[in-house]
């Protein structure tokens, strides 16, 4: 018997017919079906190219054109950063359930398999925020994947939250990371997968993988729970 | 701001509570009047009592946490909880009771009874039925202990309770410093004698109260919470006296009562001096099949025609919000004339549609379970469309029968359940009531000889 991660309700796995002729074993979903239909998956085909943002169209968002044509980041998106996410992050991450980890686990795995990426690395959190919370809620987010360190915070001190900065703070704030000492030897010529849980405005993410790039990996992506 | 989120920065803030040690100023925690404990014993938290599943809840630090009361803020077996032992450190000022009101001879009985359970410091269960008018038969034992320079707290599950007794405690007793505490609440804490709180914030205190009162101990979610029973056991004082108040006491408070950890107490009788309404149940067949196609059962019909004949409002009450649609539509079509009106606990206009059958503009209200407590109207009947539905427990069917017959002027009302089956629950509501109606006939039958 398995119970829905977020509000403990007995979930049954799901009878897939695709799933049932190609012989694949069946999933059971961590959360029920009242749980994930409050929340709004984003289909690659109706996100913004390059930040995963869901809309209509595949061309890119106005945020984007912001960053730049050439600037070569591109980020996938899971889900909408709706009412329902804004829950599960401040349940999750904030109160420090450790327990709802799980809840996205699955999507994130098969999220990583399709990238075909070399190397799957996690944005750090300081070190202030790990004693507190207890752990990194990106790593959390991929259960038992195996990701490798290649970034650690420069600042121990992060002063302002990343959410009580106002867009422009954000926009402009220095690069927070640097590279792990083995990160180099690791990433050169490889495809490196970014993960992050929450896209906002995509400087993070983006500090990231300018890192990676200089250390000559061949392609750098993102993929994030939510965009929002 | 949350309470509790924010730092203590003062010992007062300390006396008699529970608070874990990163929430308190670095400056306090080495004074001598602070006593530390660990926050879990093994796999048990100590500040609900509940244990904590090591599978699931070890953090990457090896750390485990309580899940049962997170929502308080994380607690893990790397922390610990500051206190400093309740003082007692009021400056009383005499008479402590400024109300003015005066008691019926029953409910003075009762809270005489009431008084000397607190003054002999005897855990309690008050079964005082809906309309009793139990708050103020608090005032004299809640009067006496303060004065006697005790700590006392009123705790309910329900915030909107809480907010609706502090003003009323607060008129009784307004020489006294009173804190009100609840989830959502602005400023800060502060050490006062008189508490008010719902019992969520009871998780925060520890030995503090002589006389603790908890109201409404069948109501969501202390009844399914045994962490929150922990609580307030824990909140009192090892010496202090715990008062349960309840119009439908559940199994496990009945059982405590009979194997004598708790003293029951019985207020049978309404303020008004009468009896409750009894249920009576009337069958109905696959009634929400033939809603859909817009007809109601007979009996229903028949009996809101004579409602409406004899101008007498009423209430009728529905297992669910998906279930009002097709209830309005089926009542429409029945009763063309009428202004059908649902609402329910999300409803945004719920306060304008219940002020309107408050102010007589409307005939009858179709409800969910949301307005079976606190919200009363004078002269009116209860009907209960489905009440066999799982939804309804039985201290919900008789918080809702007891919604009938509660002024003076109309202590009758009629309390009509329509269901497909008469289940367990529905037996057990109308025994509850049977029950106490018996007891107040005793009570009435020696009244009237001379004392
Ligand atoms: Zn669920
Ligand atoms: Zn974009
Ligand atoms: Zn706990």
């Amino acid at each position: 018997m398995t119970q829905c991660v977020l509000c403990e309700r007995v979930v049954a796995p799901v009878i897939d017919l695709k799933k049932l002729l190609d012989f694949s074993p069946l999933t059971v979903p961590q959360l029920c079906q009242i749980c994930q239909g409050r929340f709004v998956a984003i289909p690659p085909d109706q996100s913004c190219p390059k930040c995963g943002r869901h809309q209509e169209i595949t061309t890119i968002c106005p945020d984007c054109t912001q960053w730049g044509i050439d600037e070569p980041f591109i980020n996938r998106a899971l889900y909408e950063y709706n009412e329902a996410m804004k829950t599960f992050f401040s349940d999750y991450k904030f109160r420090g359930d450790f327990r709802l980890r799980k809840a996205f686990e699955a999507d994130m795995k098969r999220a990583i398999n399709v990238s075909h990426a070399d190397v799957v690395t996690i944005i750090p959190v300081d070190e202030q925020t790990l004693q507190t919370r207890g752990f990194n809620q990106v790593v959390g987010l991929v259960g038992d994947y195996p990701v490798v360190a290649l970034f650690e915070t420069q600042t121990t001190n992060k002063g302002k939250r990343q959410s009580e900065r106002n867009r422009h703070d954000r926009m402009t704030a220095p690069q927070p990371f640097r590279l792990t000492p083995p990160a180099t030897s690791l990433i050169a010529g490889k495809r490196v997968l970014i993960i992050d849980d929450v896209y906002t405005t995509g400087r993070t993410i983006r500090h990231a993988a300018s890192l990676a790039r200089a250390a000559g990996a061949s392609w750098v992506q993102g993929l994030t729970l939510a965009h929002g | 701001m949350k309470v509790g989120l924010m730092m203590i920065e003062q010992l007062s803030e300390l006396y008699g509570r529970q608070i874990p040690s990163r929430d308190v100023s670095p400056s306090l925690l080495n004074d001598s009047a602070v006593c530390r404990r660990p926050a879990f014993d093994g796999a048990y938290c100590q500040r609900c009592g509940q244990s904590a599943d090591r599978r699931s809840t070890t953090l990457p630090n090896g750390a485990i946490y309580c899940p049962h009361c997170i929502q308080m803020g994380r607690l893990t077996s790397n922390d610990e909880l500051c206190t400093i032992a309740e003082p007692n450190q009021f400056t009383s000022r005499l008479p402590a009771l400024t109300w003015t009101g005066v008691l019926t001879t029953l409910q003075a009985a009762c809270s005489h009874r009431i008084q000397a359970a607190f003054e002999q410091r005897q855990d309690t269960l008050l079964w005082a039925v809906t309309g009793a008018g139990k708050t103020e038969m608090l005032f004299p034992g809640i009067a006496w202990a303060l004065e006697a320079g005790l700590r006392v707290a009123v705790a309910s599950p329900r915030v909107d309770v809480c907010l609706e007794l502090a003003p009323r405690l607060q008129a009784a007793f307004n020489a006294v410093d009173q804190a009100v505490l609840y989830g959502d609440m602005k400023g800060a804490y502060q050490y006062c004698q008189l508490t008010i709180c719902t019992t969520h914030q009871l998780l925060r205190f520890y030995h503090a109260f002589d006389v603790l009162v908890v109201d409404e101990v069948d109501a969501f979610p202390f009844a399914s919470d045994p962490g929150l029973k922990y609580a307030s056991e824990q909140a009192k004082k090892p010496n202090g006296a715990l008062l349960y108040l309840t119009a439908t006491p559940s199994d496990w408070l009945q059982r405590a009562a009979r194997k004598g950890e708790l003293v029951m107490t019985y207020l049978p009788i309404r303020y008004h001096g009468h009896l409750l309404p009894e249920i009576k149940v009337v069958r109905t067949r696959d009634w929400r099949a033939k809603m859909h196609q817009g007809r109601l059962p007979d009996r229903l019909v028949r009996q809101m025609r004579e409602n409406f004949t004899h101008r007498r409002r009423f209430l009728l009450f529905a297992p669910h919000v998906a279930d009002l649609p097709a209830l309005k539509r089926a009542l429409e079509l029945t009763f063309p004339g009428e202004t059908v009106v649902t609402v329910h606990a999300t409803d945004p206009e719920r306060h304008a549609k219940v002020s309107r059958m408050r102010s007589r503009e409307l005939n009858f209200l179709v409800t969910t379970t949301i307005l079976e407590r606190g919200v009363t109207f004078p002269e009116i009947d209860v009907f209960v469309l489905g009440a066999e539905d799982q939804v309804f427990s039985t201290a919900a069917l008789v918080q809702i029968a007891g919604r009938a017959g509660r002024s003076a002027s109309d202590p009758d009302g009629a309390v009509r359940f329509y269901a497909n089956q008469l289940t367990e629950v529905i037996k057990t509501a109308q025994q509850q009531i049977k029950f106490v109606n018996r007891k107040a006939r005793r009570i009435q039958h020696d009244s009237v000889r001379p004392m």
